[in-house]
């Protein structure tokens, strides 16, 4: 539907304006012609609303050319020749309409129509340019809206990757977990329950510490890990093996805090606790040329039942959208007995 | 205490030692219990479970090899269930599948005394029957992914794309599975309920087919069809199998 025709008040607006672009053109008859004032509006306000459906073409026109997708040259011959047409149509009409009232005895001069005929196609392309100027107006002013309001739904999913990533930072069972080792512990072997108490008071303090948004060092990052493998491993004892590299030129690159989390998580939960006898995990990070490369490899039970719902890789390739857009890359290798997962993006020193 | 109460014996069931630890440590202190067997992971609670015929099962859900449920799936005819987690969500799941109690880790000691009274209560006569066990021990709405079978102390764990088809054999459900054939004790009905109904389908009263295997289906005589598998194997096909077969490709 034509957006004048579809609100009521839009189309009222439309009509005025054509009735006042109708009294401007009696006006123009009046000083141009010199005849009475009431026979150059009885000429003129009709033939401005007669102007008002035919000038809505120029939406149609301003749809199938958007001034962004469309040359200059070709919009403003289409612009141009469309007016042509138009106005010479509108003013066949209008001759028509002067000699009607000529024989009906207003007071316009019979012999007029040549000079008249030359200032309607005039008049008319001009108002239709008119028209189609406002028309790209409009649709200039819908795109910039339409854009702010994409800006403000990509603000809002950002926000909410981040908020949902703050909440999967630490999985709640992992506590459970923790604590009920330290129970079990604290009686038959107290210097290992006491070991757990304070890497899991490390882990939580290091990782409650950042902001959804902070950006730490590899090293750092590949440290915090760490730590919360340490926990791990008091309840796993030797089922649970870990084997982290981080490449010096590495070291220092930033990257966002807890990235790797949901992916340790995983590599326990879905990996070696799926195994008998457990299994080494392995991370890395490496730069290669503009890259910041982080890597998490576990084994698993390659006719395990748990094999996890995607959640946790899921957050990691919000986070990471959300802060660098299509820059970073979530790659994820699984096979029967392995599982890996490399994350690559734009290598960034500390900001000092 | 009760006089007169003879001593429980107990199988704790968890991979991770401090678990176990902290288990035996509050069955020792609750008195009136004796833990016979530890048990790192599924495969050896199930052997454990068969030999020695304990009155409780104090069991983990996430484990190596078979999980709790699964566990319980294949001894909860022959013994109490209390599940033994840091995880509420299988609580729903758990007393579906009648398990007599369930623990959150870390529990309190009172908290475990009451699941073993529990225990005593269901052991002197509020029984669930096995048949009700083994029809309901599965993730109420998703579609069973793998098989778990008892063969005396051994346990099979077959994925249900390398079932080639089941047969129907007086109280058991026979297996094919690459040449291979595992007995089970279950109705040909049951398991149908749990198979995933897009790749499995009943295509006659004591078969159910995996659909991946079907090569044809050939006319026998007037009314009466078989359904011949990619490694040749010939199989009825009842009127009814055959309209389901077709509604299903």
């Amino acid at each position: 539907m034509h957006p004048i025709l579809a609100d009521r008040l839009r189309l009222q607006l439309y009509l005025l304006a054509w009735g006042l672009v109708g009294a401007l053109l009696g006006l123009l008859v009046r000083v141009l012609i010199g005849t009475p004032w009431i026979d150059a509006l009885v000429f003129g306000l009709p033939l401005g609303l007669v102007a008002a459906p035919v000038s809505l073409s120029a939406w149609y026109l301003c749809r199938a050319m958007p001034l962004s997708r469309t040359g200059p040259v070709q919009v403003a011959v289409s612009a141009v020749g469309a007016a042509l047409v138009t106005a010479s149509l509108w003013a066949v009409a209008g001759r028509g309409w002067w000699q009607l009232l000529v024989q009906s005895g207003f007071d316009l001069p019979g012999g007029a129509e040549s000079p008249l005929f030359t200032l309607l196609v005039g008049f008319g392309a001009l108002a239709y340019l008119l028209a189609v100027t406002v028309q790209y107006v409009i649709q200039a002013f819908e795109e910039s809206a339409a854009a702010a309001r994409r800006a403000l739904e990509s603000q809002v999913a950002q926000r909410e990757a981040e908020l949902s990533a703050i909440r999967a930072q630490v999985d709640p069972h992992f506590l459970f977990n923790s604590l009920n080792s330290i129970s079990g512990l604290i009686v038959p072997d107290p210097p290992r329950a006491r070991l757990m108490c304070q890497r899991l008071a490390d882990f939580l303090r290091d990782s409650l510490s950042f902001g959804s948004a902070a950006m730490i060092p590899v090293a750092r990052e590949i440290a915090l890990a760490g730590q919360y493998l340490g926990v791990e491993e008091v309840r796993f004892g030797e089922r649970l093996r870990v084997d982290a590299t981080v490449s010096p030129e590495s070291a220092g690159l930033v990257v966002p805090a807890l990235i790797l989390q949901p992916l340790v998580e995983n590599a326990v939960r879905h990996g070696v606790a799926t195994l008998v006898d457990g299994g080494k995990i392995e991370i890395a990070a490496r730069r290669a040329g503009d890259l910041t490369v982080l890597v998490v490899e576990n084994p698993r039970d390659p006719d395990g039942s748990r094999r996890g719902t995607g959640f946790g890789l899921d957050i990691v390739r919000r986070r990471l959208a959300a802060a660098y857009g299509n820059r970073a890359a979530v790659i994820v290798e699984p096979s029967p007995a392995f599982f890996r997962v490399t994350i690559t993006l734009p290598a960034e020193e500390q900001r000092t | 205490m009760t006089e007169g109460e003879r001593v429980m014996r107990a199988v704790i069931v968890d991979d991770e030692e401090p678990a176990r630890l902290a288990m035996r440590q509050d069955l020792e202190a609750i008195g009136q219990v004796e833990v016979v067997a530890e048990c790192a992971n599924g495969f050896e609670a199930v052997k454990v479970v068969g030999e020695m015929r304990p009155d409780v099962l104090l069991l983990d859900v996430q484990m190596p090899k078979l999980d709790g449920f699964e566990v319980l799936e294949l001894v909860g005819a022959d013994v109490p269930v209390v599940f033994v987690t840091a995880y509420d969500e299988f609580a729903l799941r758990a007393f579906e599948v009648h398990a007599v109690d369930y623990l959150l880790k870390p529990f309190a000691r009172e908290r475990l005394a009451a699941a073993l009274d529990r225990v005593r209560a269901r052991q002197a006569g509020l029984g669930v029957t096995p048949a009700v066990l083994r029809a309901s021990a599965r993730p109420a709405g998703s579609p069973l992914e793998r098989v778990v079978i008892r063969d005396g102390a051994q346990v099979h764990v077959v994925a249900v794309d390398r079932i080639d088809y089941v047969e129907a054999q007086d109280d058991y459900v026979a297996f094919r599975t690459g040449g291979r054939t595992l007995l089970k004790e279950q109705t040909l009905g049951d398991l149908e309920a749990q198979l995933d109904g897009r790749r499995f389908v009943r295509i006659h009263r004591s078969y159910v087919l995996n659909i991946e295997r079907l090569a044809r289906v050939e006319l026998y005589a007037k009314d009466s069809r078989v359904a011949v598998l990619a490694d040749g194997t010939k199989l009825p096909v009842s009127r009814a199998g055959y309209q389901r077969l077709q509604q299903l490709l």
